[in-house]
């Protein structure tokens, strides 16, 4: 999930239910300094209420700024990928598992798409040469077999950028899931 | 690796120079190793209409993917105007001389 923090409009990748925990941290937080009396738990009765209150967003702030780890943030100049297009994100999860060649990248993406979706080697490097200058995949160090054939192949692996926007446009899918799952547009069953 | 698979692999670096030359230098090898697994595969597994089924995919490559990269190319650009005007200009002359004959 993609949250956004303060005016620096920074966004961050948080795993479901860590955001899902943030947003109800916040949205109590800025109830209680609206109208201290409307919460069930009765901070007015405290003193100091909005001092504390405003020391407890301040650390939320500094949490979001500098104890997230900043490998899970998504550079600016890669927010223009999500949605990712088919061949990236097939690409980025064939990977996921660990590093691979071309050919077992293709075989790859052919077996989690149940066969719907199939690239040729035309679609399929052009696509690792853009994801290779975007640096969401590198080239491994390891050298392929002793044959000719086997030396041929490079092996390709995910790097953390690749991690996180792959990660950030599998949260997405899921929100459209559960969007759907509210508008009844799919069974219940398959969940 | 039987004679089809072995024409396929030797046409398909031919089809390989539709490729820009710098995508080429940099994944033509890789490519054509990827496209031989391929059709290998496909001949053991489907037998002839699998590698038929890779050579469509192989071929409207070549028209989405190689076309649309040669043509981000200037120097391609630049070549296909000049040979474009030039045959509509041939085209234009030829049919004012066809006019003028018929008119005589």
């Amino acid at each position: 999930m993609i949250g956004c923090s303060g005016n620096e409009s920074q966004l961050f990748v948080l795993s479901p239910q860590r955001d899902v925990d943030m947003v109800k941290r916040l949205s109590f937080a800025s109830q209680m300094l609206k109208d201290p009396d409307s919460t069930r738990w009765g901070w007015s009765q405290y003193s100091h209420g909005k001092n504390f209150l405003t020391i407890y967003l301040i650390l939320i702030y500094q949490y979001q700024i500098y104890v997230m780890p900043s490998a899970n943030r998504i550079p600016d100049d890669l927010q223009h990928l999500l949605p990712l297009t088919p061949a990236v994100f097939f690409i980025l999860f064939a990977l996921a598992d660990g590093d691979k060649h071309g050919y077992a990248i293709m075989q790859s993406v052919s077996r989690i798409s149940d066969n719907q979706f199939r690239m040729g080697p035309g679609t399929l490097y052009t696509t690792i040469q853009r994801l290779l200058d975007l640096d969401l995949i590198a080239e491994t160090e390891s050298a392929g077999g002793q044959s000719d054939h086997e030396s041929r192949r490079r092996y390709y692996k995910l790097t953390r950028t690749g991690k996180t926007i792959l990660t950030a446009d599998i949260s997405r899918m899921e929100s459209v899931v559960r969007l759907a799952r509210e508008k009844k547009l799919v069974p219940k069953t398959s969940e | 690796m039987t004679s089809a698979v072995r024409v396929s692999c030797g046409l398909y670096k031919m089809v390989l120079l539709t490729y820009p030359r710098d995508f080429r230098l940099r994944f033509g090898s890789e490519m054509a190793t990827t496209f031989s697994d391929q059709i290998c595969g496909e001949w053991e597994h489907s037998g002839l209409p699998g590698v038929a089924r890779v050579w469509r995919c192989a071929l409207r490559e070549v028209l989405c993917v190689a076309v649309p990269l040669q043509l981000q190319n200037s120097i391609v650009i630049a070549t296909s105007l000049a040979l474009l005007s030039s045959l509509a200009l041939f085209m234009a002359v030829f049919h004012a001389m066809t006019h003028m004959c018929n008119g005589e």
